[in-house]
């Protein structure tokens, strides 16, 4: 008797525990939905909910990152289970205006929206694409490859075809330039004239680091011509460096200790590593949107 | 010692006045360009309402090949479309009469196109047809920028009335002539939601 009623107990209390669960899919806002563009310039997919595959969400950033550097549209596309208020719409517009999706002078922005509960979905255009992508081409887009996908709860597929269909539309486009490129180009700009400033910094101080102050004159033009390896103890080397003055052609000779290494260019690797990891994570660098409009342009609804 | 007094006083004067025109001067480019912003906004209105209007005759097209009979539901959106088209606001004297003249006739389109739409589902054909579908959306579409113009179109004038009705610009505004404007009301015609008729 006991433990069958501990076994209704544990019933109900695992019933209640789904009901909550069940009840717990995040009901997104725009303030609330990770922008991951913001975080790294090359994604686009806001997948919070983890719906999409990350197959997918790779192949669709893939293509509008094609997008981006062929025709300069900045693609948003948002997948998740419930967004607030249960309409794609307002909260894709919201979302806009928000974060200004597209470039500023073009307005070429683009949001996705597909909201897996409330069974809702949007593409929405920036002004500047209305005419690229009109109501009546979205919609149509909508009917023939996302909805029958959706329909069968196939998200992944729906939304991928849906962006491919897109992207010939976009593709097709010859009015597009790739001088409609995202104004943030600016942000990518300040970046490589920091990481430019940064190297010549670093190597105007390791030259400048050669010359040291000549006992003889006192100008700083005394530096290291020679140098010869002498013994390694208590895992330091010696070595014999030769110093001449470039003024006065005052010479010294000088014994010198430093840490004994494996490898002889082990410093130099690690510097170089550094440097051009830094330099190489370029995708790592966050990007950001141009602070285009949207005017209300697109197609959506329920399926 | 009296003329260096007067020239004082002449000087002090005139500094005043300078300083007086070229506050008024940039009050009034100020409020200049936000009038500019608002008959823009103004045009923007327009040019959905417009829209709205040359989606018509498409529509009811599509729709009398599956529902010719439905003759009264034609009439009324033919009727509201030419109706409307005869009401302009010109954005330099726009009162409060004629935004909801203009409004009004608006609203007439938006209940006469719901009405369309509302039969519509009377008859399955009809809604499964991909070209009516797509005309639909571009409906919605253009509903949806009617919306966000008047947003604009209200951010607009509010933007310049603050501006006009505020201390000391308020001054300058009544020099030159700049008016409160005033923006779409919420409840009058057009933003009406469409009543399905049975």
């Amino acid at each position: 008797m006991r433990v069958q009623l501990r076994y209704i107990f544990l019933f109900v209390i695992s019933l209640l525990s789904s009901r909550i669960a069940a009840a717990d899919a995040t009901l997104w806002t725009p303030e609330t939905l990770p922008m991951v563009h913001l975080q790294d310039a090359h994604k686009w997919v806001c997948n919070p909910d983890g719906i999409l595959s990350p197959a997918i969400v790779d192949s669709v950033d893939n293509i509008i990152n094609h997008l981006n550097q062929e025709k300069g549209i900045e693609a948003v596309v948002v997948v998740v289970k419930r967004v607030e208020g249960g309409d794609c719409y307002t909260f894709g517009m919201d979302l806009s205006r928000k974060y200004g999706i597209g470039s500023k002078n073009y307005n070429t922005g683009l949001i996705v929206i597909l909201s897996t509960e409330d069974r809702a979905y949007q593409i929405l255009t920036g002004t500047g694409l209305e005419g690229t992508l009109p109501d009546a081409i979205c919609k149509r887009i909508e009917i023939r490859k996302m909805i029958p996908k959706m329909k069968q709860q196939d998200w992944d597929y729906a939304i991928l075809e849906g962006m491919k269909a897109i992207a010939q539309y976009i593709d097709g486009d010859d009015s597009l330039l790739k001088d409609n490129k995202n104004d943030d180009a600016e942000g990518g700009w300040a970046a490589i004239f920091f990481m430019f400033f940064f190297t010549f910094a670093l190597f105007y101080l390791l030259i400048l680091s050669r010359y040291r102050t000549c006992p003889n004159c006192g100008k700083k033009r005394f530096y290291a011509t020679q140098q010869t390896y002498l013994y390694t103890q208590k895992r330091t080397d010696y070595y014999r460096v030769t110093y001449i003055c470039s003024h006065c052609k005052h010479t010294e000779n000088k014994i010198e200790r430093r840490p004994h290494q494996d490898d002889d260019n082990a410093g130099g690797a690690i510097l170089g590593g550094t440097i051009l990891g830094s330099g190489m994570r370029g995708g790592g660098f966050g990007g950001s949107f141009g602070g285009g409009s949207f005017g209300g342009g697109g197609a959506g609804g329920h399926f | 010692m009296n003329i260096s007094n007067t020239l004082k006083v002449i000087i002090a004067i005139a500094a005043i006045a300078v300083f007086l025109v070229g506050c008024g001067a940039t009050k009034y480019n100020a409020m200049v360009n936000q009038e500019e912003e608002v008959s823009k906004a103004w045009n923007n209105v327009e040019t959905q309402y417009q829209r709205r209007v040359d989606l018509i005759p498409n529509l009811v097209n599509t729709v009398k090949g599956y529902a010719a009979h439905e003759k009264s539901t034609f009439e009324a959106v033919i009727a509201a479309r030419a109706k409307a088209t005869q009401v302009t606001v010109n954005p330099e004297n726009m009162t409060p009469e004629k935004l909801q003249q203009y409004q009004a006739a608006q609203g007439e389109i938006t209940s006469a196109l719901g009405r369309l739409i509302a039969i519509s589902e009377n008859y399955p054909d009809l809604k499964a047809n991909e070209n009516f579908q797509e005309l639909q959306a571009q409906l919605e579409g253009t509903e949806n920028r009617i919306n966000e113009s008047r947003n604009k179109f209200n951010a607009a004038v509010k933007t310049y009335n603050v501006t006009v009705r505020t201390f000391p610009t308020n001054i300058f505004a009544n020099i030159f002539g700049f008016d409160k404007k005033n923006g779409f009301e919420a409840e009058a015609g057009a933003s009406k939601a469409p009543t399905v008729e049975f």
